[in-house]
């Protein structure tokens, strides 16, 4: 990095160095463990909540705030993971694994300490990759233009569609219902109006916070009103010093550290994956590679800290195409992109010289974020561990009247209200049906930006669709995509055959 | 509803839906400041592949329901608090529109409290649940219309 590297820390932190950006962070980190440890309720849901709260703050005090949410609540489902069993948040279902029997042993407090340790060395070790990689790259996609850019918008889809679990038809499915909604309101390039009825709220088009409220809060409301009989969660003890790892153990773990916050910092950079993957595949990478492999799911920490270290490595490498390309790398970042566009700025290239200061200061805010969700969570547990307490049925009530407050606040309309509510029957349709959630989110997001590149793509090139294969890097994304397309099919087409030999075609 | 038969269910649904959304796409207008593309070739794009997966979830979904055999009907569910759920929140919305903010809140929170809530409730839950009510969209109130000086949607009252 040298001196310009130097210089660009310096010119951050004296940006964020003012008390009411510290306590904002602070609030943020402080709600973001809160989301995470809440069952139900996730990172992107706690930014959709809080982001109402930034829209008459300067860009550098929103961010604090809500980065600070977006770095404490991957971390934050550790704690339910290891003292309840339940994951705070999909990012730390690996985090059970171990960690919970470790918790019933009594070692609850070594586990939370272990978890939040490597929680803090994983997000710092994805940061360090992020300001080493995303000038660079910021520097190289300055030549991108609207081939490369419509050509990983098609790849980050289909990684999407084909990686979110399930049925990779029902995941391309929700990514194309994504992209529909997007094709409601007014056209790029040429402003025409699409499928709006002549209903004038409807020009503008549906809003990313009532979608992702609809399909992921209003679920949780329901899910938990269907789940009447409230069970009772039962808190497993947690007391304990120190940092809960020795140096010997600290030096064992090197090999497992590196490789997870590898994995979770590469996942991260690839569009669509997210924390809620990189904790399963670094766990299970981290097993298969052990010497004591049969240990894993007992409680020992190799387990724990392959998910915690990946989960939170994952929040570095999912800023590197957000930053970088205006590309959202899972529901979060989605997130992050809708609030930087409502404080007027578009994430991408152009970012780094154009509003160079304000990456700085998000470069220094998230290093401040992480050594903050560090000591809260350490100190902080007994407190949250009551808040954990509140019933559901007051807290998603309330949740439901802050998400509607910010949907309304956004342009002062009740449209938008009612969108969340037509976007919570979609939700809730699809997932009776078991189609996945997150590709929705991801295709409303992507929609536009491969729409209005193809566009004008295609406009560039008079009509010639080869030109996209043309061009180095997009030709070789699309061919990429392609072959990712061929295998999916192969895949799913041998799984068939392969069933029908071994059941005599009986049973799949 | 008989599980074996969902993707069947939904894909239909979704064809039909897709085939709707075609059609509708014939009404784009076309400009002339962009003959190439145009604004409705993408909708039909997407639209198309939308078909062709539905038609895709069917034909499987078939395939499925042919070779299992007759299924045991699932467990019998209660929509109840769901529709009560979705509902409530209908009227919330269109309350709010209606009676401003603040009072429509107080009536959501303490009916979405209770449905959501064990059942039967206990009249010291019922005066908790509307304390909590109450405090919760006047805090909102305040935060919200007064420090972060936003507008919350209001008729003549609050």
């Amino acid at each position: 990095m040298g001196v310009g590297g130097l210089s660009m820390f310096a010119e951050g932190f004296s940006q964020i160095m003012e008390p009411q950006i510290m306590l904002l962070c602070l609030a943020g980190v402080i709600l973001g463990i809160f989301f995470g440890a809440s069952p139900g309720m996730t990172s992107s849901m706690g930014i959709a909540l809080i982001l109402p709260v930034t829209y008459g703050m300067d860009i550098i005090h929103g961010m604090a705030i809500l980065l600070g949410i977006y770095i404490g609540s991957i971390s934050g489902g550790l704690i339910t993971a290891i003292l309840i069993n339940i994951p705070g948040t999909p990012a730390s279902v690996a985090t059970t694994f171990d960690g919970h029997p470790m918790a019933e042993r009594g070692e609850g407090g070594r586990a939370i300490r272990v978890g939040t340790l490597y929680s803090l060395l994983g997000g710092l070790f994805s940061l360090v990759i992020l300001f080493a990689i995303s000038p660079v790259l910021a520097k190289w996609a300055l030549r991108f233009s609207y081939e490369e850019y419509f050509a990983i918008g098609v790849l980050s889809l289909t990684l999407i569609a084909s990686l979110s679990g399930g049925s990779v038809i029902k995941g391309a499915i929700s990514a194309l219902i994504g992209i529909l909604f997007t094709t409601v309101g007014m056209a790029p390039v040429d402003t025409v109006r699409r499928f709006t009825f002549g209903i004038r709220d409807l020009d503008a088009g549906f809003k990313l916070l009532p979608l992702m409220i609809g399909v992921y809060a209003v679920m949780e409301v329901i899910k938990a009103a269907d789940a009447a009989s409230q069970e009772k969660m039962t808190v497993l003890s947690y007391k304990s010093k120190g940092l809960g790892v020795s140096g010997k153990e600290f030096r064992e773990q090197f090999r497992n550290f590196v490789v997870s916050a590898g994995i979770g910092t590469g996942i991260g950079i690839l569009p669509g994956l997210g924390a809620a993957i990189s904790n399963l595949i670094a766990y299970s990478v981290s097993k298969n590679t052990s010497k004591h492999p049969e240990k894993y799911g007992t409680g020992c920490i190799d387990g724990l800290i392959a998910s915690e270290t990946a989960n939170n490595a994952v929040s570095g490498g999912a800023m590197i195409p957000l930053l970088t390309m205006g590309i959202p790398g899972d529901a979060g970042t989605a997130m992050l992109l809708a609030a930087f566009m409502l404080h007027g700025i578009t994430p991408g290239p152009l970012l780094f010289s154009s509003h160079g200061q304000v990456i700085y200061a998000m470069f220094a805010i998230l290093i401040v974020a992480n050594i903050m969700m560090f000591v809260v969570q350490l100190y902080g547990l007994p407190g949250f561990l009551k808040l954990l307490m509140i019933p559901r049925n007051i807290l998603l009530p309330v949740v439901m009247v802050l998400a509607s407050v910010g949907a309304f606040a956004m342009n002062n309309r009740v449209f938008d209200v009612w969108s969340i509510f037509m976007f919570a029957l979609v939700g809730y349709g699809l997932s009776k049906f078991e189609f996945p959630p997150a590709p929705v989110v991801l295709g409303f997001v992507l929609g536009p930006i491969i729409e209005l590149n193809f566009r004008r793509g295609m406009m560039s090139s008079y009509g010639n669709f080869a030109a996209f294969f043309a061009r180095p890097i997009s030709g070789t994304v699309l061919v990429l995509t392609l072959l990712i397309l061929a295998y999916q099919f192969l895949a799913g087409f041998r799984k068939k055959r392969d069933a029908k030999v071994q059941n005599g075609g009986n049973d799949v | 509803m008989e599980k074996k038969y969902k993707d069947i269910i939904v894909g239909s649904v979704l064809a039909a839906l897709s085939v709707l959304y075609l059609l509708l796409s014939f009404q784009i207008k076309l400009t002339n400041i962009d003959r190439v593309v145009g604004s409705r070739m993408f909708p039909q794009i997407c639209g198309t592949i939308i078909l062709l997966l539905s038609v895709s979830l069917i034909v499987g979904g078939i395939q499925r329901a042919k070779k299992t055999g007759p299924e045991k009907a699932g467990e019998k569910r209660n929509y109840t608090r769901t529709i009560l759920v979705l509902g409530s929140y209908a009227i919330y919305i269109f309350l709010m529109d209606k009676i401003g903010f603040t009072i429509s809140s107080i009536l959501y929170l303490f009916s979405q409290m209770v449905v959501m809530g064990k059942w039967p409730v206990s009249k010291k839950s019922m005066i908790l649940y509307l304390m909590i009510s109450v405090a919760v969209s006047a805090v909102i109130y305040v935060m919200f219309y007064r420090v972060f000086m936003l507008i919350l949607p209001k008729a003549g009252w609050f």
